[in-house]
């Protein structure tokens, strides 16, 4: 009898899922970034035109050898990368193109390597893998310098627009604001937050909340679940990403970051700014013909316009607008 | 909340439907060319010869005794460190490919159960009756084991259906990979209810054909 009070009661809560959503139609628009209105605008090029203007940095490849030369032999550079991180990396709903900021990068390696792009999007742990086992050239997915990435893998110069990310943050229910002053708050026995695997911030929340519960997920989307369904009190993102998805859940969650300015400390790690590109340990060749071309880049001011571009196709705010 | 189920799926149903002709796709090829190649261990299995036996036995286990994330992942990252021809396949062959592998394992006993089912005194009778072992096979044997196979092999194309799930860990378009795409529009549990009734609906029906095939082949008995 029990069980089948249980059953009902969740068939009802399904059913209640769904007339929520319906009657909710009049007065919330659904959460299509399409349609909705963005109070940040973008008036720089579009993201197809940014992506048919790259141009190609100049670097000298006399010198290639290793994987390097095999790539300008083939004509083909493979980068892989998980596309659900937007606007870093997400797959475009209507195309199933994968696009994004770090694939603009992408491509403007590839334009001035002189070689064609070919993307291999997978899961977020496994584009590591795939660098270092060959199915890729290079990762490109949104990564952060790391001590025990950089021991395993060769990478390159930082990449970031203007003064965007850098900051990393958790996102929490907007009921539980008045529980959290400080970082130290978070940092309690018995407080379960989510990180995505092999992150940065699984490292921050290992390193910084030693006494909070960490749980581990593939993707951010399964954080947001969990957060949603109360699994877990806090789920740690960085600063642009936690700002975004606060704004798309009708006041919901709220990120510490913009409420209270919480963030991880990040002076404990000396590690270069911005998001970096992986390749395969000793592919100095390669990385360094890399480095090259995101200085020349980030010289040219170039990457804040992949950025805002991707941004405003993937319909989110950039997280450097205040 | 965001919006509710039916809003999502009038906005998205496209998307979800190219998810699952994807899905029906991927559980074709699977069972089609896992059933050629099940055939062919089935018979390595029943073969008198130990060697032969073993190599069958040992495929078999090791097929069923992974789970089909972990030999994907074998299979895409180590597969062409050991076989370097094979960097020409793309990330989708080699789903497919692990796919075909797994199925092939389950079709062999499913196959081997269906010929070994078949009561000895059958193949006695006829070799008594002086027909060759392969005339027995073919026209006493097989026919009688073709009734407990194809209902088998129709529930492995359902169980197909819902294992292809995994492909979309690699991106591949199914199901399960429609996730993936609507989170990046942040829609987070809508989804996977919409992916959860598909799923259902899609393989409730075939079960039911499958009943109507058992039916129809019992009508004989």
């Amino acid at each position: 009898m029990k069980k089948l009070l249980t059953v009902l009661f969740v068939v009802c809560m399904m059913l209640n899922l769904v007339a929520c959503g319906s009657n909710e139609k009049e007065n919330t628009e659904p959460v299509n970034p399409d349609t909705q209105e963005n109070a940040w605008v973008w008036d720089g090029p579009k993201y197809d035109e940014v992506k048919e203007t790259l141009g190609a940095a100049t670097i000298d490849l006399t010198a290639a050898d290793g994987k390097l030369a095999s790539i300008l032999e083939k004509g083909v550079l493979v980068v892989a990368t998980s596309p659900d991180y937007p606007p870093s990396e997400y797959v475009d709903v209507n195309t199933g193109d994968i696009k994004g900021s770090d694939m603009l990068l992408a491509q403007y390696i590839a334009n001035s390597l002189g070689v064609t792009l070919q993307i291999e999007a997978m899961d977020f742990s496994a584009v590591l893998t795939a660098v270092s086992t060959d199915k890729a050239d290079l990762g490109i997915s949104g990564f952060g310098y790391k001590e025990d990435r950089a021991e395993q893998y060769e990478l390159s110069h930082g990449y970031q627009s203007g003064t965007a990310a850098s900051h990393h943050t958790l996102m929490i229910k907007k009921e539980d604001l008045d529980k959290f002053n400080s970082l130290e708050d978070f940092n309690v026995e018995g407080l379960k937050i989510d990180a995505q695997a092999n992150s940065l911030q699984h490292m921050y929340v290992e390193d910084q909340l030693t006494n909070a519960t960490l749980t581990l997920v593939s993707s951010i989307d399964q954080e947001i679940l969990e957060l949603q369904s109360g699994k877990v009190d806090a789920v740690a993102m960085d600063a642009t990403t936690a700002k975004n998805y606060a704004e798309q859940s009708n006041g919901m969650f709220v990120s510490v970051w913009e409420e209270k300015g919480i963030e991880f400390d990040l002076t404990m790690y000396d590690q270069t700014a911005g998001n970096v590109v992986a390749a395969k340990k000793g592919e100095v060749s390669l990385i360094n013909a890399v480095n090259e071309i995101i200085d020349q880049m980030m010289e040219a001011g170039l990457y804040s316009t992949m950025y805002y571009a991707a941004c405003d196709d993937a319909g989110v705010a950039p997280g450097d607008d205040e | 909340m965001g919006p509710g189920l039916i809003e999502v799926w009038m906005l998205y149903y496209p998307i979800f439907l190219k998810g699952l002709v994807g899905t029906l796709k991927y559980a074709a090829i699977a069972v089609f060319f896992g059933t050629l190649l099940g055939c062919f261990i089935a018979i390595l299995h029943l073969s008198k010869n130990k060697i032969i036996n073993a190599i069958a036995v040992v495929y078999v286990n090791v097929l069923r005794g992974t789970p089909l994330l972990v030999q994907m992942y074998i299979a895409y990252f180590f597969l062409p460190m050991a076989f370097p021809v094979m960097n020409a396949l793309s990330k989708e062959q080699y789903v497919i490919l692990s796919l075909i592998l797994n199925s092939s394992a389950y079709v062999s006993e499913i196959i081997r159960g269906g010929i070994t089912s078949v009561d000895k005194g059958q193949t006695e009778a006829a070799r008594s009756l002086g027909m060759s072992s392969k005339n027995c096979m073919m026209q006493i044997i097989m026919p009688q084991a073709v009734k407990n196979i194809l209902p088998s092999l129709a529930n492995e194309y359902i169980a197909m259906i819902k294992e292809t799930s995994l492909a979309g860990t690699f991106m591949c378009y199914e199901l399960m990979y429609t996730r993936t795409l609507l989170a990046n529009k942040f829609l987070m549990w809508q989804p996977l209810f919409i992916i959860a009734g598909i799923y259902l609906v899609v393989t409730l029906v075939l079960s039911f054909f499958v009943k109507l095939l058992e039916k129809r082949l019992a009508a004989s008995d």
